[in-house]
């Protein structure tokens, strides 16, 4: 019920009631008159306005006997005065009493008094009623205004549910509330937000299951829930133990088309430890509440997404910006340096038809293979520095199917490893860089790599594509029998600095970069002594076109 | 068998170098650092039997077109030449696109630069433009020869 209907002069003004009492004294020709009104918070009828009236002459039963009779009573008092009493009914309860008295008690009340009483108590309570109504609408106006105010201003999601949820309570007066968003991929329920106390760890991690409780009922029909007393509902689940009466509205786009599948957005369910505490204008109420959550859930998401873009399209400028630099000192390098050890070689070369002492010899030959071995040491090294930053160039539509292939012929492999390839038909092309095929090339390599030296040499490579609600996805994976990776090496595998047995290690971490600019994920799963697997995902490219 | 070689690398050290190794197995070489004098020699010497070539000259990007050209002008004026490719810094990518787009001979890296498969490569690219070319020639004479065979045969009165 709303919450300001609590004090019993709260919808109506105190002048008023005064001007109401003082014409009943008038028009009846009494002594005096007073008022009373229902106190919910004392949950008693409370004097709120009087006329000439020093003390109560009645007895306290003449409450009850109104409240009960639901119309004019005319009573004799104990201390010889006479009464006439008529109620005030709204929504169907007695509301208020308003009662006129004179001190003669051989005075007799007439019919026509009683029916100006009760004109003037009718009168009251279809102001009272007016006002309650009107009192309501303006906390609820207040309540939506407030949320609007604040959805234009505030974009993060949690906020918003935060205050929507505890905006719906307080106008409702709920103790306990949550906000459940629906789960696109399993289906679940998900805790956004909760109102009230007493949440504890295993409260919070609730979620309700298929056919579980009343949100879950709410989710699946699409309509709104009214329990009056969950104690007798058999759809509820007992989350606090005091609650009794319990509501529930869904969230979903447009109200009209509750029948599209994927219009659901989640449940808010409200609870209060009162027996019907929520009424069918609570529901309503509720479910304009409802479309506010939509619409900033909407907002909010729209938000992230655009906040997404435009660090994604930040840090590919970046890295353009880097891989422009980085190819231009790469190319420098390569070209100062591999000089270096081309020219060592042919020195050695040149050596063998000189005459010379052997001394001398064995001298010259050992420094030229340490520049050449350095130099080569230093390219190496350059080499993986800048891979990451490598100019990828523009992305095109690729067939995976083909890069493999291509990769699998540029890594040539010796005949002792036996290649399995399990690619699927027509597997959707993927945009990307053609750098996808050096990563490619490179899991390949680091594949015969953990098999030199192995009983078993087996390498596994398969393509296939993967619908789910992100989209469709093509999934490779390279797969080899050869010693695996064990649990230390796996924490740093996609470090920058990882050390590896040939002292160059850069980790993987170029692989995971580039693959996750291209939106795709990279992962590995290795068993020590049995192999290593990896498996890239990538977005597989939409719309028909030619693929190369 | 003796070839003629141009080099065309923007690296002056990298230039003496393939210019050094192709000298020393007999071969005529003539050495260039831009796309101007390369352009020069080609249009000079329409009997060259190889181009080594850095691809990067070509890949810059405001000497791509220049880069594109020269290659095209290879192709379309030295039909039997081959080109091998060099690069300071390339990808997978840039391999495919020497072999598929530039008919390249072959793809060496400076970065990893072995010198003997570069004589291995050199070596079979100079003997199949020289071999290419004297079949031709031969196809050609043989060709001349019939003809001037059945133009006597047409002048010559039947007996």
């Amino acid at each position: 019920m709303v919450a300001n209907q609590s004090t019993p002069t709260g919808i109506l003004d105190p002048d008023f009631l005064q001007s109401v009492v003082r014409q009943a004294s008038y028009q009846c020709r009494a002594d005096g008159s007073c008022l009373y009104m229902w106190d919910s918070e004392r949950k008693r009828m409370s004097l709120v306005a009087t006329h000439n009236l020093q003390d109560v002459p009645w007895d306290g039963g003449l409450i009850g006997r109104v409240t009960n009779s639901r119309q004019t009573m005319a009573e004799v008092c104990t201390d010889r005065c006479v009464s006439l009493a008529a109620p005030l009914i709204w929504q169907d309860d007695v509301r208020g009493i308003l009662i006129v008295f004179d001190e003669n008690a051989k005075r007799i009340f007439r019919e026509r008094d009683a029916a100006l009483l009760q004109s003037l108590a009718d009168m009251a309570a279809s102001v009272a009623q007016q006002n309650e109504r009107l009192a309501r609408m303006t906390t609820q106006f207040r309540t939506l205004h407030t949320i609007d105010v604040a959805l234009t201003s505030s974009l993060e999601l949690e906020r918003v549910l935060d205050m929507i949820l505890e905006k719906a309570a307080e106008l409702v007066g709920a103790e306990h509330g949550s906000l459940r968003q629906l789960d696109p991929e399993s289906g679940k329920l998900v805790l956004r937000a909760h109102y009230g106390d007493g949440w504890t760890p295993e409260k919070l991690a609730y979620t309700p299951r298929i056919g579980q409780g009343i949100a879950r009922w709410v989710a699946e029909n699409r309509r709104p829930y009214l329990s009056p007393d969950v104690r007798h509902d058999p759809l509820n689940v007992v989350l606090f133990e005091d609650m009794r009466s319990s509501i529930s509205v869904p969230l979903q786009y447009g109200l009209e088309d509750s029948a599209k599948p994927d219009s659901l957005l989640g449940v808010l369910l409200l609870e209060s430890s009162r027996v019907a505490a929520f009424d069918q204008q609570d529901v309503e109420l509720l479910e304009a509440l409802a479309q506010e959550a939509v619409i900033a859930i909407q907002n909010a998401s729209q938000h992230q997404k655009l906040l997404t873009e435009q660090e994604k399209r930040l840090a590919a400028e970046k890295w353009a910006m880097m891989g422009q630099a980085a190819t231009a000192l790469a190319h420098r390098i390569n070209n100062l340096m591999g000089i270096v050890p081309v020219s060592a070689r042919e020195t050695l070369r040149s050596m063998t038809k000189l005459e010379i002492a052997d001394s001398e010899r064995l001298w010259i030959e050992a420094n030229l293979e340490r520049i050449q071995r350095n130099a080569q040491f230093v390219l190496k090294l350059s080499d993986a520095l800048f891979k990451p930053f490598k100019d990828s160039g523009p992305a095109a539509r690729l067939d995976v199917n083909r890069l493999l292939d291509e990769a699998l012929e540029a890594a040539d492999l010796p005949a002792n490893i036996e290649v399995s390839r399990s690619f699927e038909k027509n597997l959707p092309p993927v945009n990307c860089s053609l750098l996808l095929l050096d990563i490619f090339l490179e899991l390949i390599t680091n594949a015969r790599k953990a098999m030199e030296g192995r009983e078993q040499r087996r390498l596994q490579v398969s393509a296939r594509s993967d619908q789910n609600d992100a989209g469709l996805w093509v999934i490779v994976e390279i797969k080899d029998t050869g010693k695996g990776i064990s649990s230390d090496q796996m924490m740093h595998l996609w470090n920058m600095f990882q050390q590896s047995e040939d002292g160059l290690g850069f980790g993987l971490w170029w692989l995971r970069t580039f693959i996750e600019r291209q939106g795709g994920s990279i992962k590995c799963n290795s068993e020590p002594e049995k192999g290593s697997a990896f498996v890239v995902r990538l977005p597989a490219a939409v719309g028909r076109q030619s693929s190369i | 068998m003796r070839g003629k070689v141009l080099i065309v690398d923007d690296y002056s050290d990298w230039r003496d170098m393939l210019s050094g190794l192709l000298e020393r197995e007999g071969h005529q070489t003539e050495a260039v650092g831009t796309l101007a004098a390369a352009m020069t020699y080609i249009n000079d010497n329409n009997d060259l039997d190889l181009v080594v070539l850095d691809i990067r000259l070509v890949e810059t990007e405001e000497n791509n077109e220049d880069g594109m050209r020269l290659l095209a002008e290879i192709r379309k004026r030295l039909p039997f030449t081959r080109v091998v490719m060099v690069t300071g810094y390339g990808t997978m990518e840039t391999q495919r696109k020497a072999f598929r787009e530039f008919q390249a001979f072959d793809f060496l890296s400076k970065a990893q630069f072995d010198s003997e498969e570069f004589r291995r490569s050199f070596q079979d690219a100079i003997e199949q433009t020289i071999r290419d070319r004297k079949t031709w020639k031969d196809k050609e004479f043989t060709r001349d020869q019939k003809y001037e065979r059945w133009q006597r045969d047409k002048t010559d009165p039947i007996r």
